[in-house]
Formats: C-alpha cells, sequence, structure tokens
C-alpha cells in the first residue's frame, strides 16, 4: 500500500471511529422496544421487540407497511420487501418520488453486507432489495420517505430469525 | 423427548467437572438447537459452472488438482497447499510454494458449500477461487496462456479435456498464441503482460475459455470433497430419534456436550457460526492484530470486494455459465468502512484437522483460538472488532469443553480414491 493510501485510511478509520463506534448508519433511535441504543447495550438483547409490519413515519404523515418475500425471513438468505406507504388520507402515496432503504443491527455496530434498491411500483408500494440478514438477533429496517428537511422516516423491528 | 434426553445427558459434565463451572445449563434449548446445526445438507447447485456435478469433470479435476505442471516451475500443486493428509490444508500459518502467501490457506474439504471464496470473499465462485492460485506469484505461478499450451499438447489431457468442455482451440500458432502470458495489473512492462496485451482479444477469450474451463474442472472435483457424519451429527440425529442413550450411541462426550452449550449460551459463537456448516458465509472484523509476516495494510473483504468486481472470471462475468445468477450477490455489495477488517467466517466443520488458524494463522491450535475469544487481548488495525464480541473470561476447563465440542466436529473419512490423483485424466 502506497503511503498515501495507508494516510488515507488511516484517517477514514479513524473518522468512523477506529473503535467501536465505526459504523455508517448514524443514531439508531426510535426502537419501539425501549432499548438503549448505540454502544454500551447488551449487543444481545433483544428484549420484548414490537415487531409490527405496520407503523407511522416519524413526521406523522405516513402509515407505512412490509412485507417480506419470502416470508419468514431466513438468517444469511436474501430477501425483498414490499413496502405499501400510505399519506393521511389512507390513499397511497403515489405521488412519493424518493423513497430509500437500509437495516442494521443498532446493538451491534453494523448493518448489513448488501446495499438494497427501492423501486416504485406507480401505486404507492415500493419493492426493494435484495436484503440479508447475516446474523440473527435484533435488526432494524429503515425506510426514510421523501428528502431533504421533509423527509421522515420509519422504521420496523425484526427478532430475526426462525430455523 | 425431553425426559429421554434429560436421562441421556444425566453425565454431561458429571465426570469433566466442567458444568460445575458453567452454572445452570438449559438442555432443553441444546436439544432444540442440535436440529440448526445437523445435519450436513445437499450441496447447493453452481448454475455458474455446467459441469460440476458431471463426472467426467470431477475425474478431471481431481487429476488437475494434483498435477504440478501447472506451476511456472512445475514443483506445486493445488495439493501442495491443500494436502488431503493435513485435512486439505498445509498445517502452516502462512503458504509456502514459489513464495510466501499473504493469509492462511484454508481447507477445502466443504467448500462447496460456501457462498464466497478466500479470506476476502475475493471469489464468488469455486472455479473462480481455483485460478486464483494458479497465477498468483506466491503461489503456482504460472499462467493461463502456459496452462493452455500444457493441456493442448498432452494428448491424454487433451482428451480428457474434450471429453467434458468439447473440441480444444488449436493453440500450436506461437505468434498467436505465446507460450506464457497473463495481464499483470499495473505492471504493462513485465514481459507475462507484454505477452499477452499483444494477443488478439479473441485469441484471449480462446485461452481464457480454457483457463476457466480448467478451474471448473478442479471445483467438480472438490465438491466431492464433502464430510459431514461427525460424532456431533450422530448425537444430533440421536436426539431428534429420540434415543434414549444419544450420548452413548454416537460417542459425544460429556465435555463437547458442554462444549456445545457454552458456544450456544454465553460465547455467543452461533451468531456467526450459524447452521449446520458453522458459518453465516459473511464477513466479520473479530479484532485480530496483523500476524507476523503479513502485511499491514490488508483490508480483508474491503479489498476482495472490490478485485471481485473487477475480475473477468467472476460469476456475473463472461465466462459464467449463468451471468444472470451470478449477478444476483454482486450488483448490490455495500462498500464502506464497515468492511474495514473484516474477513470470513470459516465453517467449524472439521476444523480440529486444519490447524493453524484465523486469516494469518495467528493460533497454533484450538485451545488458543477458544482463549483469544475468552480474552480479546490483541486489537485490529483496520475497523472495530464485531461489538457482540465481549470478553468471556473463561476457566481452562471451559475452553477445553468448547475445544471438546469443535473435535466432534470432524466429519467421516472420504473415500481413499478421492485422497489422491487418478491413474490418467480421463475418466472410466
Amino acid at each position: 500500500m502506497s503511503v498515501a493510501r495507508a494516510l488515507l485510511f488511516g484517517i477514514a478509520a479513524l473518522a468512523a471511529g477506529g473503535c467501536t463506534g465505526a459504523h455508517g448508519h448514524g443514531d439508531s433511535g426510535g426502537h419501539a422496544g425501549g432499548h438503549e441504543t448505540g454502544h454500551g447495550g447488551d449487543p444481545l438483547d433483544t428484549g420484548e421487540l414490537d415487531e409490527s409490519r405496520s407503523v407511522l413515519s416519524s413526521g406523522g404523515t405516513y402509515t407505512v407497511s412490509y412485507l417480506p418475500d419470502p416470508d419468514p425471513i431466513a438468517v444469511s438468505e436474501n430477501f425483498a420487501i414490499t413496502l405499501t406507504v400510505l399519506g393521511l388520507d389512507g390513499e397511497p402515496a403515489a405521488e412519493m418520488e424518493n423513497l430509500a432503504v437500509d437495516a442494521q443491527m443498532p446493538l451491534h455496530g453494523h448493518g448489513m453486507n448488501v446495499d438494497p434498491v427501492a423501486s416504485a411500483q406507480g401505486d404507492g408500494s415500493w419493492v426493494a432489495s435484495p436484503f440479508k440478514f447475516h446474523m440473527s438477533g435484533w435488526w432494524e429496517i429503515v425506510v426514510t420517505l421523501g428528502d431533504g428537511v421533509a423527509a421522515e422516516e420509519a422504521r420496523f423491528h425484526v427478532d430475526c430469525c426462525e430455523g | 423427548v425431553l425426559l429421554l434426553w434429560a436421562w441421556g445427558c444425566a453425565g454431561a459434565g458429571g465426570d469433566s467437572g466442567v458444568a460445575a463451572d458453567s452454572g445452570g445449563v438449559d438442555w432443553s434449548a441444546v436439544e432444540a438447537a442440535a436440529a440448526d446445526h445437523a445435519p450436513l445438507p445437499a450441496l447447493p447447485a453452481d448454475p455458474t459452472n455446467r459441469v460440476a456435478d458431471e463426472p467426467g469433470a470431477a475425474w478431471l479435476g481431481r487429476w488437475l488438482f494434483f498435477d504440478a505442471r501447472l506451476s511456472g516451475s512445475g514443483e506445486f500443486s493445488c495439493a501442495s497447499c491443500h494436502d488431503p493428509s493435513l485435512g486439505f490444508g498445509d498445517g502452516r500459518a502462512l503458504s509456502v510454494a514459489t513464495g510466501t502467501t499473504a493469509r492462511h490457506a484454508q481447507t477445502v474439504l466443504n467448500s462447496a458449500h460456501n457462498s464466497w471464496f478466500f479470506w476476502d470473499g475475493r471469489a464468488d465462485t469455486q472455479w473462480m477461487q481455483a485460478l486464483g492460485p494458479l497465477e498468483d506469484r506466491n503461489e503456482q505461478a504460472t499462467s493461463r496462456l502456459a496452462i493452455a499450451h500444457l493441456v493442448d499438447e498432452d494428448e491424454e489431457l487433451r482428451a480428457a479435456y474434450e471429453g467434458v468442455f468439447g473440441e480444444l482451440p488449436d493453440f500450436g500458432d506461437q505468434d498467436r498464441f505465446p507460450a506464457e502470458g497473463r495481464p499483470v495489473p499495473g505492471a504493462p512492462d513485465d514481459p507475462l503482460d507484454v505477452a499477452w496485451s499483444g494477443m488478439e482479444a479473441a485469441d484471449q477469450v480462446l485461452v481464457e475459455t480454457v483457463f476457466a474451463n480448467v478451474g471448473k474442472a478442479i471445483a467438480a472435483y472438490e465438491r466431492q470433497l464433502v464430510r459431514g457424519d461427525s460424532t456431533f451429527d450422530r448425537w444430533a440425529s440421536a436426539v431428534a430419534a429420540g434415543e434414549a442413550d444419544a450420548q452413548g450411541s454416537s460417542g459425544m462426550s460429556d465435555a463437547a456436550l458442554e462444549g456445545f452449550s457454552l458456544f450456544l449460551g454465553e460465547g455467543n459463537c452461533h451468531f456467526c457460526h450459524a447452521g449446520p456448516l458453522f458459518t453465516n458465509r459473511e464477513f466479520h472484523n473479530i479484532g485480530l492484530a496483523p500476524a507476523e509476516g503479513t502485511a499491514l495494510d490488508d483490508l480483508g473483504r474491503y479489498d476482495g470486494i472490490a478485485r471481485l468486481l473487477a475480475d473477468p472470471f467472476n460469476g456475473a462475468g463472461a465466462y459464467s455459465d449463468d451471468p444472470a445468477t451470478g449477478a444476483l450477490d454482486l450488483d448490490h455489495l455495500a462498500l464502506g468502512d464497515e468492511q474495514f477488517g473484516q474477513f470470513k467466517t470459516p465453517s467449524l466443520r472439521n476444523v480440529a484437522e486444519t490447524a493453524p488458524y484465523m486469516h494469518g494463522g495467528q493460533f497454533q491450535t484450538l485451545t488458543d483460538v477458544v482463549r483469544y475469544y475468552s480474552l480479546l487481548d490483541q486489537e485490529p488495525l483496520w475497523g472495530h472488532r464485531e461489538d457482540l464480541m465481549q470478553p468471556l473470561e473463561w476457566s481452562d476447563a471451559q475452553i477445553a469443553a468448547v475445544v471438546a465440542f469443535l473435535e466432534s466436529l470432524s466429519g467421516a473419512p472420504l473415500d481413499a480414491e478421492l485422497l489422491g490423483p487418478p491413474a490418467s485424466p480421463i475418466g472410466p
């Protein structure tokens, strides 16, 4: 490795934490189960997760539901999710142009090894894939609706996985 | 069933003294978990290799695996670092062939179950993995052109190849097909690169097709190197069948059973060493410092992804027999600081036969490995240790119990015929 590369990665590692905080998903708050989030919590304590598949977005504008395929989710196997987004009037939010998805293990300090993409289906629903939960335990699916200051988040909790 | 299980396990730890160290054990949970880890499932299909399950290809692959002519010096074959008598490893921390390798040689046993190959996952298929050491300067140090000529010029080898893959092109024109040559990234003046770059693109494809097929034949052989039916499997099977004396009929020792309970319980080992292969087939940073003699800039999976995506022999490439399926896993790989210092979670099956351990061969014995997980007395140079890992502070007896469990994962011996080359590359 060149000196320049060593410096680059050294800086990157330090910026990322270089220790137990190095992950790129930011604050993982909003856990319905009431766990302490981020580092310092018991990495194994999933407690009693609220695994609702339909939640209100952070700003209260959208009701977001998801369905995995296949269902149930299996450890280390790819799956997709279908998201349904309803507006305040209860109608599909078909006008939404930007929606992003990700998933993380808040108590382990890492996310997935794949980057899923979401595709609008034109009727207020989105299909996002691939997801892969490569460990059992508490996963959090994070859906970002819209962009900029108006963006809202919907978070789903999953205790992965049976079998 | 629970009553039978309780009876069958009544002696667990009783003589070894281990149970007293580990406190109360939820044996019903241990029983339930046995079914998550056994038996070894059927091999996954490899649609990127159309001959993966053809006996003729496996026969040819077995010949090639042991053929030292597939090296620049004529001294080293795949078996040099994947020795059947050493669990298809080489017993060294780092391998020594044409040079010294950057990482420890992993076993080939059960590798057809892998999703990724090499410690950094820079290959996504078994046949792609087989190609890497052939051209690595520290390993077999030959070239795709030299291999194409070898197959072309050896009458038996050519006949065996054509029996599996169809007609071989004529590589006899030395102006079109130099004796040696391959791409050497970043070294355009290297004679190997000069020879390769001077070829017509269509001729390069002819050579690379043969090269890829050699890898596919070797992979077909390696798919036969599967060892299940371990003591643990027999115990799990007996438990599942409700046998009254599962321990007695399987030979699972008290210590091994205690070790399995620690593996599932406070060890948290099963989070990454999941399922019947005892691996989640993915990558983690376990916080090891670089091993002696290894590069300080080894970023593990971070670099592996870049190499995988740039390699024309990946599962989505032109030499794949199913690029669309191969692309499914390649098109969405996450690449960021989380991948710093990550290495593949190895299967634990047959692990007692494949010392030393870890990507740099950091530990000589399983006891050393388990003691590391107990102490976590190293720090990584890159990235951060998986948060799941916390010092276990296990006693020597607990460490010994986990080692006994790991020793119970050694499978039944392979058919002796698979441990050496056939008399001819042409199958019966």
